[in-house]
């Protein structure tokens, strides 16, 4: 048994947090399977999802800023929301999964199967902590491996901010057990900008196939400023196989997974197609 | 008024569902209820050295720990062989032997008191491969031997088959446990009431539970009652005891409501599940592909227990060799004890095992002779009067060809080019077929009948009783149309009630796609019965001939005048207002010495088409179109008719792709909805739904039963399509992507 407390301030959120034993909740899609597991016990749980700065997307020259409990729906109806990070956000659970959970809870869950991240690998985006004070982090270094983010007691994930990218496309491909209500077996991002049929940027992440998202710069190192073919895909594909260090659970083998990863990379030749 | 029948009708149960205001029995709930549980075996082979309660049962809220020797009749239950125990003595047998039973105030304290039970066990070597477990030296886990049952079965001369044959094919395929996921777990409630014990339960079958609980737990039936109210979901997993027993034994010794429901995980674990099976098949065929001689060895994995296990491997032996005519045959099936999760009942009964395996053969006879895959199924499809390949004869309804005909008429049939067309480099589309029948009823020799009841109601209405349990498919709808149709009278005027073995007569289980088929007979007897009272005391009273008098809605006309029906219910005497009637389900008339159950008689028939498209990047499959053409005989109600294939078809898509229990000695890794993958609305496409109404004979309205045919031909007609799509041929379920993709070298698949 635990209690739930739902406070509408920041700061008398983050001074019950200092608290032992206690637990954010935004959401709950993810953690109330692990309470009902017996994964952990807490004796608190601080509903954050009533403080209402932590919630909402504004769009400034440069960024698109979310605030942590904004919820996967509100991220897919807003017309701001950057298209990578709404196709992935679309392939979350389902509809009454994304009502509920939010991108705050997808990031500090920090589960390599997290839909959101691999967006926001890709978008370079950084998070706000607020505890004491504020400070910000690129997101590759807010998370520190499976379920392992720097978040202290006391500190919650406020803000996200994702930098504007413009004349990017994008690929997205989730790899689940089935086409709704399905954690990643793999998945793959890419964001690209093409000059006539040369490459001309190229950003690539693979989620599920290693302890956190993973990018593999020197597959993207080898695309730029290339033409897209079978040969070069060929390549890029064994570099990522290379790269990736999945494991084998209930749902698919590391083997399947790692071959998977490397040939999701000629989804590549679609584009010049 | 027989216009109905044929006619949608909106399900009976189906405001009182979506309204919420139906009971379930999970829902049941009193003041002073108590929460029951169990202690189970963290071992799938054991010896109980001992048992300590002591500190459980100083657990606040705990009202009462039960063990094997609170129970003073026989401990035992089981449907054919009674080799479970109640509550565990001396051994266990797989992980989830129930060894105590809790009684709590509420959860918290009951969970606490199961965590602090203690057991001494001394481990003993087990076994999880029915292959391995077969052989002399494996380890015994019952006293009789690990081979629960061996159905054989010859028909003409299988070896002069094969010297005739052109061509032989040999397979070997494999098929895992199967969980039912019914929407509610295993779950009831009990209490003491007018001095007996009452159990609410989700169960198909009240009337056998009441025998079972009697005998194991030493209490006359006569001071038992069991009540199956609408539940949520069985397709066999509620075919016999599951709660049943415990909610009566602790209601009966404690005196107090109590109640129990399963967590999702327990109910996986510690359920009875479709029966994984290893099967080898050698098919003979001419070169003109008709087919000389099949022979199988099927091996069932029945898990720890026996529950079905041999009946459902029996039946797979009946079916062995599909709808098909064949000349020469040989079967040897086993069931065998592991120390597996039980194997049971499951929707299909032993034929979607083998559908999957003789399909697949037919499948690679076409490739080899390069015939049609079609042709090579209706040149060989059984007709009315054929013999089977177990040698009985066909003598009713038989419409295989018909659904094979009708097929080819449906619009995914001709949309499938088109469909197959639109494949890209990376996602490649193809289509499948495959056909199955399934016997309907109990089988040769086993008791298999329903004993109807109906009442003329003081107000002029009638009341149906409807004596096998209505799990979700809809045969209490099907009752009350029947009743509607028989008594030329509006649904309005139609009340029903579910099973309750205190108001209703004993009809068998809901289940063996008979339900509406045996027990609609038996109403239909019953109903003439009242009608002739009925008319015979309108006639007296209306001073006519009975045959001038005929039964219109709510009264009976003739042309001497009319008499309203509370009417006839005053002149009626008590007992003739209430009408039985009894009846056997038919059997084979020839081949009854096989025993085990064989042969059935009444077979319903389909034939399913799939389109798929392989993902050959991930290995992944959508199937993107499906039509299933079954023959069932008349359809009573076509929404319902049609909810029982998209549903069947569903499950058989989950088969084919998703499912199956993923078992690391004798322990379930996928046991909740997250792991366990069944398929959502988006994996299922539209499915064209095509009946062909062979009117059967012995049928109400010339019914057959729909429960079951269209669960058996997915896996096979999936796979049929894969192998057309990326020529991949899967012998293994669930279809891995990931022996698709080692299949196919991507470097080599793309231009």
């Amino acid at each position: 048994m635990f209690n739930v407390v739902a406070p509408e301030n920041l700061q008398i959120a983050i001074d019950i947090l200092s608290g032992e034993n206690t637990k954010v909740i935004a959401g709950g899609t993810d953690l109330m399977v692990r309470v009902r597991q017996g994964m952990f016990k807490p004796d608190v749980l601080v509903d954050i999802t009533r403080i209402r700065s932590l919630r909402g997307i504004k769009k400034t020259d440069d960024h698109i800023e979310i605030g942590a409990t904004t919820t996967h729906s509100d991220i897919l109806k807003n017309p701001d929301t950057p298209p990578l990070l709404k196709e992935a956000v679309s392939k979350i659970g389902s509809p009454q999964i994304r009502n509920l959970g939010t991108i705050g809870g997808n990031i500090v869950n920090a589960s390599p199967a997290g839909d959101t991240l691999v967006p926001l690998y890709l978008y370079e985006a950084t998070v706000e902590i607020t505890g004491k004070g504020t400070k910000e982090l690129p997101i590759e270094e807010f998370i520190k491996g499976p379920g392992k983010t720097v978040l202290k007691q006391g500190e919650i994930l406020s803000n996200i901010r994702i930098p504007i990218l413009k004349g990017y496309k994008h690929i997205f491909h989730k790899v689940g057990e089935r086409d709704a209500m399905a954690i990643s077996v793999a998945s793959m991002g890419i964001l690209y900008k093409t000059d006539g049929d040369i490459l001309q940027d190229i950003r690539v992440a693979f989620g599920s196939v290693y302890p956190t998202v993973i990018r593999i710069k020197e597959v993207e190192e080898l695309l730029r400023n290339q033409r897209i073919s079978k040969d070069i895909l060929i390549e890029a594909s064994k570099i990522i196989e290379k790269n990736v260090k999945p494991i084998s659970d209930v749902r698919a083998t590391a083997m399947y997974r790692k071959k998977v990863a490397g040939r999701l990379i000629f989804r590549l030749l679609e584009i010049s197609r | 008024m027989k216009a109905i029948i044929g006619k949608p009708l909106n399900r009976v149960d189906g405001e009182i569902k979506v309204t919420g205001r139906h009971l379930y029995p999970s829902d049941m709930w009193e003041d002073g209820t108590l929460l029951l549980g169990l202690k189970r075996s963290v071992h799938p082979h054991a010896i109980i050295k001992r048992v300590d309660t002591q500190e459980a049962s100083k657990v606040d809220g705990v009202v009462r720990i039960f063990t094997y020797k609170d129970i003073s009749g026989t401990n035992r239950y089981g449907v054919v062989h009674k080799d479970q125990q109640v509550l565990a003595e001396e051994k266990v047998r797989y992980i989830g032997d129930a060894i105590c039973l809790v009684a709590a105030t509420n959860r918290e304290a009951l969970k606490e008191a199961i965590d602090k039970i203690k057991v001494e066990y001394e481990v003993l070597p087990a076994v999880f491969d029915p292959v391995e477990a077969m052989k002399e030296n494996a380890p015994k886990i019952h006293k009789s031997g690990n081979i629960l049952q061996h159905t054989t079965v010859s028909y003409g001369d299988v070896e002069k088959g094969f010297k005739e044959s052109d061509i032989i094919i040999e397979g070997s395929y494999s098929v895992p446990f199967i969980d039912h996921t019914p929407m509610e777990t295993e779950a009831g409630f009990a209490k003491m009431q007018d001095g007996k014990i009452t159990v609410w339960a989700g169960t198909q079958t009240p009337f056998r539970d009441r025998k079972e609980i009697s005998k194991a737990l030493g209490i006359p039936e006569e001071k038992i009652r069991v009540i199956a109210p609408f539940f949520g979901g069985g397709f066999g997993r509620k075919d016999g005891i599951t709660v049943q027993i415990y909610l009566a034994l602790a209601a009966y010794i404690l005196k107090r409501p109590v109640k129990i429901y399963y967590s999702r995980e327990e109910s996986i674990q510690t359920s009875y599940h479709r029966h994984a099976a290893v099967m080898y098949y050698k098919t003979g065929a001419k070169r003109d592909g008709m087919l000389t001689a099949v022979q199988a060895r099927l091996i069932f994995d029945t898990g720890a227990y026996a529950s079905f296990g041999g009946e459902v491997m029996s039946l797979g032996v009946e079916h062995f060799a599909g709808p098909y005519r064949v000349p020469n045959s040989r079967v040897d099936g086993y069931a065998v004890y592991t120390n597996n999760i039980i194997g049971g009942a499951m929707r299909g009964f032993g034929v979607p095992q083998v559908t999957f395996a003789f399909e697949s053969q037919m499948d690679k006879i076409a490739k080899a002779l390069n015939m049609d895959r079609w042709e090579i199924r209706y040149k060989n499809a059984l007709e009315h009067g054929d013999k089977t390949a177990i040698g009985h004869t066909l003598i009713y309804s038989t419409g295989v060809k018909r659904t094979l005909k009708k097929v080819r008429e449906s619009n995914l049939w001709k949309g499938k080019d088109k469909l197959i067309a639109e494949s890209t480099p990376f996602k490649r589309r193809g289509w499948g077929i495959a056909c199955s029948y399934q016997g309907g009823g109990l089988g040769v020799g086993i008791p298999d009948f329903a004993e109807a009841k109906v009442e003329l109601l003081p107000s002029g209405r009638y009341r149906v009783y409807g004596g096998i349990s209505d799990m979700g498919q809809g045969n209490t709808t099907g009752y009350v149309q029947i009743a509607s149709a028989a008594l030329n009278a509006p649904v309005e005027m139609i009340e029903y009630t579910t099973p309750d073995t205190d108001r209703t007569l004993d009809s068998g289980p809901s289940a063996a796609s008979r339900t509406t088929y045996i027990y609609g007979k038996a109403l239909l007897g019953a109903i003439e019965l009242l009608k002739d009272e009925i008319l015979q005391v309108a006639a007296e009273k209306l001073s006519c001939p009975k045959n001038s008098c005929k039964l219109i809605d709510d009264r009976v006309e003739s042309d001497k005048g009319t008499i309203h029906l509370s009417e006839i219910y005053k002149l009626l005497p008590e007992k003739k207002r209430v009408s039985t009637f009894y009846v056997d389900m038919p059997i084979s008339k020839d081949r009854r010495d096989i025993g085990s159950g064989l042969p059935h008689i009444v077979y319903a028939y389909a034939t399913h088409l799939a389109v798929v498209e392989v993902d050959i990047l991930t290995g992944k499959v959508r199937v993107i179109g499906y039509c299933s053409v079954s023959d069932v005989g008349k359809v009573i109600n076509p929404p319902v008719f049609e909810g029982q294939v998209e549903g069947a078809v569903a499950q058989g898509i989950g088969a084919a792709l998703t499912e199956g229990i993923k078992l690391k000695d004798g322990l379930a890794l996928n046991n909740n909805f997250t792991t366990y993958i069944v398929p959502t609305a988006v994996d299922v496409p539209q499915i064209e739904v095509i009946a062909v109404e062979s009117a059967e004979p012995t049928g109400p309205f010339g019914l057959k039963g729909t429960g079951e045919i269209n669960v058996d031909a997915p896996p096979a007609a999936v796979v049929s399509a894969i192998e057309n799509a990326v020529g991949v041929r899967v012998s293994s379920l669930p279809v891995s992507p990931e022996e698709i993709i080692k299949s196919i070298e991507v470097e080599d698949a793309i231009p």
